[in-house]
């Protein structure tokens, strides 16, 4: 088969190849789960200062075993992600360490803590992509989502420093209630800044089942479907299950199939937002731990009502999301039955709704 | 004589090969190079030491091409990867 030219295109491709074989194609390294901003939407933060997050996160050294153990087993594409990883004063000795195994590599942050000298010391090798997160486009709005004063200042004066070092970078925003307006303004900036941009919305809970203000901030399901067709022409269509790839398994993504996640305290789970089946490759190796993955993920029966659903090719749900939003890896969860609804038009009504 | 530049990994993803960094400014933004069995035989002898010639034997006795169709084949992919800056002209060990 001839693979696709297109860069996204080139990549489902392999990861799909790496899904037959089973193959760890594709890794998320959590590197610590604080972080110096305080969004009320987010669905992981625990606070710069928190101890207790940050006595369980792995270790510089524990990190690089793992990647070389992951780089061994088939790893080639790795996420470094927190919270915020440059809250950790090590960072970037885990990051050089782990630019050296060959893997393409992506970094997550928000920019904020990005001085000169980090911007110029990533440069010297930089990662394939550095996606920033922008919460607004003016000071008022940012602020009013990350909750810390002089953040914007801090967030600009990142993406400078990044800019000018010659970091590849993209721009990208959670969209909520509060920035929606200011979108447009945000893409400005990235079209001032020459770098490419992004916006995403289906914010979900808190994965640790604490209390969580993402109802107060996400976007209603009439606006979320708005903006994916607005979206069509510029960007890919958010998955679903009519243009995915089909797996014999409840999951239409590649979790546990080509892809998996290593949160802050070394926990091996399936996706972002699903905290299972918390294998520990540091104890029991990163062959075993994946393993543990596939099979969990091979174990979760379909959800009844869903699969029963007319609904269902153009719904969102996962067993990740109904686990996060209700507690239950196989029940419909209401925010997007009401997208799914959105999307296909008033005709057909959700099985859980007859 | 052909060589490859350093920082480059070949890695498989199921039967496919692709090139990764190890360090420095390889690739471009969103760059992601594969290669075919073909290009993988070829790349593997750019150590500097194997000619034109020598890469287009290798790849005649490896695949069912005619000699000219291989030395054809292996001019077009030395053309592709030596403007992405995946392979040099090794003068050095021209001289060898
Ligand atoms: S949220 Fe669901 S669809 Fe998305 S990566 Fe996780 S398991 Fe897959
Ligand atoms: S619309 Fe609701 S009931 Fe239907 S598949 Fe989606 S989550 Fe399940």
């Amino acid at each position: 088969m001839k693979l696709p030219t297109e860069y996204n295109a080139l990549v489902g491709a392999l990861l799909d190849k790496a899904a037959t074989v089973g193959q760890p194609a594709s890794g998320v390294f959590e590197i610590t789960s604080r972080c110096n901003l305080a969004c009320g939407m987010c669905y992981i933060r625990h606070s710069a200062s928190d101890l207790a997050a940050m006595r369980t996160e792995l270790s510089a050294m524990q990190w690089n075993r793992l990647a070389r153990e992951a780089a061994v087993n088939g790893m080639l594409f790795l996420l470094l992600t927190g919270g915020e990883v440059f809250l950790r004063p090590d960072f970037l000795d885990i990051y050089e360490q782990v630019r050296t195994l060959g893997l393409n590599l992506t970094l997550f942050t928000n920019a904020t803590l990005v001085t000169k000298e980090i911007a110029d010391r990533l440069s010297v090798s930089p990662p394939n992509l550095l996606e920033v997160t922008l919460y607004g486009a003016t000071e008022a709005t940012y602020e009013a989502i990350t909750g810390v004063p002089g953040s914007y200042a801090r967030c600009l004066s990142g993406i400078e420093n990044l800019r000018l070092a010659g970091v590849p970078l993209l721009l990208k925003t959670t969209l909520t209630r509060l920035n929606i307006g200011e979108l447009e303004a945000m893409r400005r900036l990235a079209r001032e800044w020459n770098v490419p941009f992004q916006a995403a919305w289906l914010l979900t809970p808190r994965r640790d089942g604490k209390d969580s203000a993402v109802r107060e901030y996400r976007l209603s399901p009439r606006q979320c479907v708005e903006l994916e067709g607005a979206q069509a022409s510029r960007e890919p269509a958010p998955p679903n299950r009519t243009t995915s790839p089909s797996t014999r398994s409840v999951f239409f993504c590649g979790a546990g199939k080509n892809s998996f996640v290593i949160t802050a305290s070394g926990e091996m789970n399936a996706c972002i937002d699903l905290p299972r089946p918390a294998a520990r490759p540091l104890e029991c190796g990163f062959a075993r731990a994946w393993d543990q993955v596939g099979r969990f993920v091979d174990s979760v029966p379909a959800s009844a009502v869903c699969s029963s659903c007319e609904l269902d090719p153009v719904c969102p749900r996962c067993p990740a999301l109904s686990l996060i939003e209700t507690g239950d890896l196989m029940a419909p969860v209401p925010y997007l039955c009401e997208i799914a609804t959105a999307r296909y038009g008033p005709r057909i009504t959700p099985s859980q709704c007859t | 004589m052909w060589k490859a530049k350093d920082n480059l990994l070949l890695r498989e993803i199921g039967e496919e090969c692709v090139l990764v960094p190890t360090g420095g400014r390889v690739l471009d933004l969103n760059g992601l190079v594969t290669l075919n069995a073909a290009g993988r035989c070829v790349w593997e002898l750019l150590d500097g030491h194997h000619s034109v010639e020598n890469l287009a034997d290798a790849l005649a006795g490896q695949f069912a091409v005619s000699r000219e169709q291989a030395r054809a084949d292996v001019e077009e992919f030395l053309s592709k990867i030596e403007p992405l800056g995946l392979a040099v002209r090794d003068e050095a060990s021209n001289r060898i």
